[in-house]
């Protein structure tokens, strides 16, 4: 292609200069992480204390001021205030529980963790968030989504 | 704003949206690469009429044996069988049986991407045509019938081709993904994939196998479109060389072409933005729809279904008004040719725009497709190849690598649209000054469909 030698030369600057800004500028994900971005949905409460650990991994004691586990209740099989947002970061211990007046299985995507939950049996959840993406929590048998999980590096 | 339903059935992971420095610096490079796009031009064409080299003649002369030919064609074929089979007698969970990851990611994903660097190599594997041709030879040859076929109708071109990669996605994001209780099964996929096969037949047998392959079966046209882009093509029963995207300047010679490229950029825009952008105005459309007395499922559909048209109407709008600017330049051919004219530079987009969405899902399934559902095709408990119990290890990429690739391949399209827009505008204004003029317009459509692209990919497309 005929590309003058001053032309070429002022492409050459300007993307070099565009990735030396970029290697400068770019934030760094590791430190600028959100400490409180697990935020339980609004009108829910939920007992911090009593979420069981996810069996074959090592017991952890549940931090003294940590945030709310955010509960989300079902109720004749559709979410109650629609799709709960849940963000967390890679690492974090991922906990929250579900209620429901249906007999359903509560299905994490991806982590592909399940639970059973039932009228009088909450499904509670705590596993560590080993990877990012958006993950889909469903209850299996009707497919319906209830909650967006959001792992952030 | 997830990007899971592609297949939801499927697919348990969606990409962090694109953080806003790195959309902010992605913009940034589209806008310099422009400038210096325009900057620096070549004034005579250079992609047109391409030279053929022949390669490799050894292994040219294998693949395209009879031997070879049968080979690839019955390897294809049993693919067939396997697809139909596991659809009828596996699970009726999408993400355990095969055929929904082999047919919505291995081939209709990964195809695109083998095209593009080997070459159109799907033909050699196509079911439907190893079966058309064998069922050609057996009456020539065999039963001695003289075939004649009907002459196809060269003003529907590529028509059939569009309207079928239309019903594919919309078989594998509206009906199979629409929210509560409807999920693709493989059962659903058999019936498609059967009916398919035989519309297919009936149409080669009634307009000859090349000739139907090369307009209206959908996975060839589609494919063979990636291929356009490619330096190797298989002419005269030789493997050849020539210059990358060389190919993609006679492809849209036949009408319907542009429907085929429109298409292909506004299914993976729908797919982008339904979650996110659109979400809303579907919604609102839907509670409409089910007003007047529809049922849930099917006023979810037809909701869907109108905003899956509008927006391959919008994508189609911002290339025409490009090319109506373009007959505003002296000396213009008129709306109609230049509008088939540049249809080719679409492709680039098409392709930027499909691994941009897809890249990292296809990574995760296909360690799905060649781990547990090649163990466990049916999702019967079988462990074929000891590998049953494998998982998709969703740390092999981070979301840093992923928006990276996004990026840069939207970049990389931008410029490749580019290049194939520039060098056809100095073959039909032989002026240069008009011929960069024209590119003025060229460039706002690019950087329309580029900016489009990252948008749907980042934080705002929420």
């Amino acid at each position: 292609m005929n590309f003058s030698p001053k032309k070429m030369v002022a492409g050459a600057v300007l993307v070099i200069v565009a990735l030396g800004l970029f290697l400068v500028i770019k934030p760094d994900n590791s430190k600028d992480t959100d400490s409180g971005s697990q935020r339980p949905p609004a009108a829910t409460t939920g007992a911090p204390g009593t979420t069981p650990t996810v069996p074959g991994k090592k017991k952890r004691p549940a931090p003294p001021r940590g945030p709310i586990a955010p509960v989300v209740e079902v109720k004749g099989g559709q979410p109650v205030g629609g799709v709960q947002k849940l963000d967390v970061n890679e690492g974090d211990d991922v906990r929250f529980t579900v209620k429901s007046d249906v007999d359903e299985e509560v299905h994490v995507h991806g982590f592909d963790v399940s639970k059973p939950v039932g009228p009088g049996k909450p499904a509670r959840f705590d596993f560590e968030a080993g990877f990012t993406g958006i993950f889909e929590v469903e209850l299996e048998n009707s497919a319906v989504p209830i909650i967006e999980l959001q792992v952030n590096p | 704003m997830i990007s899971i339903p592609f297949g939801h059935a499927l697919v348990s992971r969606g990409d962090l949206p694109i953080p806003p420095w790195l959309f902010a610096w992605g913009a940034a490079v589209v806008l310099i690469v422009s400038f210096f796009a325009l900057a620096s031009a070549w004034r005579k064409p250079r992609l047109e009429d391409p030279e053929y080299r022949p390669i490799v003649p050894r292994f040219s002369s294998i693949v395209n044996s009879r031997v070879a030919q049968v080979l690839f064609g019955a390897i294809g074929l049993a693919l067939f069988v396997l697809v139909i089979h596991a659809g009828l007698a596996g699970t009726e969970a999408p993400d355990r049986n095969f055929s929904l990851t082999f047919v919505f990611v291995t081939v209709w994903l990964g195809f695109p991407v083998v095209s593009v660097l080997l070459g159109n190599v799907f033909p050699a594997f196509s079911p439907w045509r190893a079966i058309g041709r064998t069922a050609g030879w057996i009456l020539r040859r065999i039963l001695g019938v003289n075939v004649r076929h009907l002459a196809y109708p060269e003003r529907l071109g590529k028509w059939p081709a569009a309207a079928g990669l239309v019903a594919f996605v919309w078989l594998e994001i509206i009906y199979g993904a629409t929210g509560a209780a409807v999920t693709l099964s493989p059962d659903v996929v058999v019936q498609a994939t059967i009916a398919y096969s035989v519309y297919t037949l009936a149409m080669m047998a009634l307009f000859g196998v090349d000739k139907w392959n090369s307009r209206g079966e959908f996975f060839s046209v589609y494919f063979g479109m990636f291929a356009s882009l490619s330096p190797f093509e298989n002419v005269e029963g030789k493997l050849q060389r020539r210059r990358w995207l060389s190919g993609a300047t006679s492809w849209a010679a036949v009408p319907g072409s542009l429907a085929v490229v429109v298409a292909s950029i506004g299914v993976t825009t729908f797919d982008g933005a339904q979650e996110g952008t659109l979400k809303a105005p579907i919604e609102w459309l839907q509670e409409r729809i089910g007003d007047l007395g529809f049922a849930a499922t099917i006023s979810v559909r037809a909701g869907d279904t109108v905003f899956l048209l509008v927006t391959i109407g919008f994508v189609a709008l911002i290339y025409l008004l490009g090319v109506r600017g373009m007959t505003r330049v002296a000396s213009a051919p008129s709306f109609s040719v230049l509008r088939s004219r540049f249809a080719h530079t679409l492709i680039p987009i098409a392709l930027a725009y499909l691994v941009a969405h897809y890249f990292s899902l296809f990574v995760f399934q296909e360690q799905a497709q060649f781990t547990y559902l090649l163990s466990d095709p049916l999702g019967s408990g079988a462990n074929l190849f000891g590998t049953a119990n494998s998982g998709i290890d969703y740390t092999l990429i981070g979301p840093e690598l992923v928006w990276y690739v996004q990026v840069g391949v939207l970049v990389a399209g931008h410029v490749t649209g580019l290049v194939l827009a520039h060098d056809r505008a100095v073959l039909i204004w032989s002026d240069y000054r008009l011929a960069a003029r024209s590119q003025y317009w060229m460039l706002v459509v690019m950087l329309c469909f580029t900016s489009l692209g990252l948008f749907l990919l980042s934080v705002a497309n929420q």
